[in-house]
């Protein structure tokens, strides 16, 4: 009978629920349920909870029939929390907790007919249930995690780091994951320690996130390929991030070679004087950096104002006097090709020629893989970089071009020691080094840089020069100091671990600057001067040819190298000088392959100065 | 007779080093849109969950049969298949390795377009397709103990137990000492062994699986849970 009952009651409610109109439906739709589901959470404890406006149907959708269900022949359908949370549950399709482990929302809102929102801050709210899984020791009871229980609104709780419901499943320990991991990461730490707010609140510097994005770490982070470098968490481990003086921090004295030895296996353990925020702290490396930086600056300086100065001043005075020589009815056909009947006179060995043109092809691709690095924040580093096959494929080829550059600098030091000392003679080496056919500047220069800005200024004729030029001694003298300042600096940065056995860490921050300055003077200087000195200059425009095809004209070398002419006369020697013109080949050659890499150059040099000047 | 006897070894190493040769032929691979293409397209397309029951019953791609690599599979399982039907089998962490018996199984009754998943189910969930639950366990609050302190769980314990839910193989490879190896395959025939009173550790590959073990011990009346962070995959690289 009581059975009977119970259904003419059920049927009652399904009847009322029926007539009832739809504002007050849910409530009552509640009330019937409740007669059955009568625990407390159902009643009492839902009425206060978030979802108190819904109706029980709202959620446990499909009881269309009411009287089977309550006799469990007909269950409600799956419960479909992305029916109203349509985002969240968007976002939570692709999230880690979903992917690998396939939790619900359920899971960690758990008692969901009570759900009531926390009275106690969100941050503090969701880090309370985050380590009812993730063990609290590890995420929440220092760094980030203790200050935001001491109520620190500005400190990273777990979402502020994570994303909410949206948390990137990947876990990589190598490949696409883990340079996700580490960029995503990387950018939510900047995202706070560079907002000047945050820094001010609490106490912190901005330069912490600037100065990285100064480093090596950094700018290859920058260019795409975080997973060959340290991102923040790398070092400042990923949670329970703590200062330096604290014996539990990654980074305490006391530790820091084992965290910096995670990655640089083969470090002695000096290099832990390494700044990796070089700047960031006014300490002795600093200082140190700031002398480095100050004489670099200096250097630049020194080079290019001389240099700038010394070309605008030849650019007007050879722009003046072809003005003159056209009025007067002389028509210069520079672009003309050489007649290979005629006589020239050699000028550079095939050897040298071979030498020129791997030292070309060395440099350019030093710099359209390193100035990326160097310019990683411009828009076009990533572009040049993927032009290489990405950062990874860009650094091997910097890596061999250097070693290219680094045997064409060790090739040349022996032939110079050849030129001193013929078939291990002496003898008369003075004389040689400061005679007319040595690179090493001499009395003379000095005299032809006087000449020469007289001539500039039309207070003297252009000086009469013998076979080497004061600036093309520059440019031979330039590369053995930068190949020694930019290479030994290449070298530490390419084995900075093994370097530490040598030299402390800091050094490796003195390295980075001098090779990213000491890449900047050799580019802008090969790119300006160099091209202007030798192609640019309006007798010479577009292209002077005869470092490819070895040879030319002999009233070219009356007029620029008289010296050597007369010397060459006088000893009878320049009958053996003498060859046939370059052949058609060797012309075209030196057309296409010249003036590509002067065209390039010239691309490369806007792109410096755009970065220079916009970034 | 000499000769004979070498020559009769000579053939035996041989073929074996032959079938050796041929069983290790590496399985041929499809990532997760692949395979959603081929699902959309050919009504032949079959998947076949291989991480034994509790996983797939958990979560699987949508009309996935759950058949347990172990082979103790009592269905027709693939001879009910037609002989053009593209298979693909998958777990919930990766793709399956040559060894799985139903694989096996499969390419000797003579199947040619068989697949494993790259990414297993994680692969295709990530790519945002939807996976179906027959028989989903709620997670527990389970807390992770990271491998550093696994020792420190130990003394802290009364009765401590590792619980090891790799693969036999994996647990022959290395495990950690005192754990007992009950594959997450198996579990649900096996979980009635482990003594209800001890405190466990649930150890995995790396970290993927140990929370459904965890959750599913506890719902057989376990109630000292703990997981190893990362797996074995994140202990030893992190424990020398």
């Amino acid at each position: 009978m009581k059975k009977y009952v119970f259904h003419v009651l059920i049927l009652f409610f399904a009847v009322c629920l029926a007539m009832i109109p739809g504002e007050t439906r849910g409530q009552s739709t509640g009330r019937a349920c409740q007669s059955c589901h009568s625990d407390a959470a159902f009643t009492g404890g839902f009425a206060a909870s978030v979802h108190a406006n819904n109706a029980c149907t709202s959620c446990h959708t499909g009881i269309d029939d009411i009287a089977r269900h309550s006799f469990g022949q007909k269950k409600s359908d799956p419960v479909r929390c992305a029916s109203c949370h349509r985002e969240v549950a968007r976002s939570f399709r692709t999230d880690a907790h979903a992917v690998k482990q396939n939790m619900t929302c359920t899971d960690c809102h758990q008692k969901i007919h009570t759900l009531a929102k926390s009275e106690k801050p969100a941050k503090i709210s969701v880090q309370g249930k985050c380590v009812r899984c993730h063990d609290p020791e590890d995420y929440a009871l220092m760094g980030h995690g203790r200050a935001v229980a001491a109520g620190n609104a500005d400190s990273a709780t777990c979402t502020d780091c994570h994303s909410l419901h949206g948390i990137a499943a990947a876990q990589g320990v190598a490949g696409k994951e883990l340079a996700l991991q580490k960029e995503v990461f990387t950018a939510r730490c900047k995202s706070c320690h560079a907002d000047p707010g945050v820094a001010k609140r609490n106490d912190l510097s901005t330069a912490i996130a600037d100065t990285y994005d100064q480093t090596y770490h950094g700018k290859v982070l920058a260019v795409g390929e975080p997973e060959r470098v340290a991102g923040c968490a790398d070092c400042h481990t990923g949670h329970n991030t703590l200062a330096s003086s604290d014996p539990k921090s990654a980074l305490h004295p006391g530790r820091l070679s084992v965290s910096c030895k995670t990655c640089h296996t083969t470090m002695h353990e000096r290099f832990v004087s390494f700044e990796a925020h070089p700047g960031a702290v006014k300490d002795k490396t600093y200082t140190a950096l700031h002398i480095a930086e100050g004489f670099m600056i200096l250097l630049l300086a020194g080079v290019f104002a001389f240099f700038w100065v010394h070309t605008a001043l030849w650019w007007r005075r050879s722009y003046l006097d072809k003005c003159s020589r056209r009025k007067a009815g002389f028509i210069e056909d520079s672009l003309a090709l050489e007649c290979r009947d005629e006589k020239q006179i050699q000028r550079f060995t095939m050897t040298q020629r071979v030498m020129h043109v791997l030292l070309i092809l060395s440099f350019f691709t030093l710099v359209g893989t390193g100035f990326p690095i160097k310019y990683s924040e411009t828009a076009w580093a990533k572009v040049l970089v993927n032009i290489w096959g990405g950062p990874h494929m860009a650094g091997i080829f910097h890596r061999i071009a250097a070693l290219v550059l680094c045997a064409l600098f060790l090739y040349t030091l022996w032939l110079s020691i050849r030129f001193l000392f013929p078939n291990g003679q002496i003898k008369g080496w003075l004389g040689r080094l400061f005679g007319p056919d040595s690179l090493f500047p001499n009395l003379k220069d000095l005299q032809d840089i006087k000449g020469m800005f007289l001539w500039f200024f039309g207070r003297g004729p252009m000086p009469k020069f013998d076979r080497w030029t004061y600036w093309e001694k520059f440019d031979f003298l330039a590369v053995f100091w930068g190949m020694t300042a930019i290479g030994l600096s290449g070298f530490m940065l390419w084995f900075p671990g093994h370097f530490s056995y040598v030299v402390p860490g800091w050094v490796i921050n003195i390295a980075t600057i001098v090779h990213s300055e000491e890449a900047f003077l050799a580019a802008v200087f090969i790119f300006t001067v160099h091209f202007f000195n030798n192609h640019i200059v309006p007798n010479k425009f577009p292209l002077e040819p005869n470092v490819f095809t070895g040879r030319y004209r002999l009233d070219q070398m009356r007029e620029e190298r008289s010296l050597e002419y007369e010397r060459m006369v006088a000893e009878g020697k320049l009958e053996s000088l003498k060859r046939e013109g370059p052949g058609l080949g060797a012309q075209l050659f030196a057309s296409v392959f010249g003036l590509g890499s002067l065209v390039l150059g010239l691309v490369l040099l806007v792109l410096i100065f755009w970065a220079v000047l916009f970034y | 007779m000499k000769r004979k006897i070498v020559a009769l070894l000579a053939l035996v190493l041989t073929v074996c080093s032959w079938t050796g040769m041929a069983s290790a032929e590496p399985l041929r691979k499809i990532d997760a849109q692949a395979l959603k293409g081929k699902l959309d397209q050919s009504p032949k397309a079959v998947v076949v969950d291989v991480g034994g029951l509790l996983s797939c019953l958990d979560a699987k791609i949508p009309g996935a049969v759950c058949r347990p690599c172990d082979g103790k599979d009592t269905s027709s399982f693939p001879a009910d298949l037609p002989k053009d039907s593209v298979i693909v089998f998958y777990t919930a962490g990766g793709a399956p390795d040559g060894e799985c018996g139903v694989i096996r199984q499969t390419l000797a009754a003579g199947f040619r377009e068989v697949y494993v998943l790259e990414g297993g189910l994680a692969a295709w969930r990530k790519a945002g397709y939807p996976a179906a639950a027959e028989k989903r366990i709620p997670r527990i609050t389970a807390h992770a103990v990271p491998p550093s302190r696994v020792g420190e769980w130990q003394k802290a314990q009364k009765n401590p137990l590792i619980i090891d839910i790799r693969s036999p193989k994996a647990f022959a490879a290395g495990h950690l000492d005192g754990a007992v190896n009950y594959p997450l395959a198996g579990l649900h025939l096996q979980y009635a062994d482990i003594p209800l009173d001890r405190s466990l550790l649930v150890v995995d590959e790396d970290g993927a699986q140990s929370f459904l073990a965890a959750s599913y011990l506890a719902r057989k009346g376990f109630v000292n849970i703990k997981r190893l962070r990362g797996g074995m995959a994140d202990y030893q690289r992190r424990v020398p």
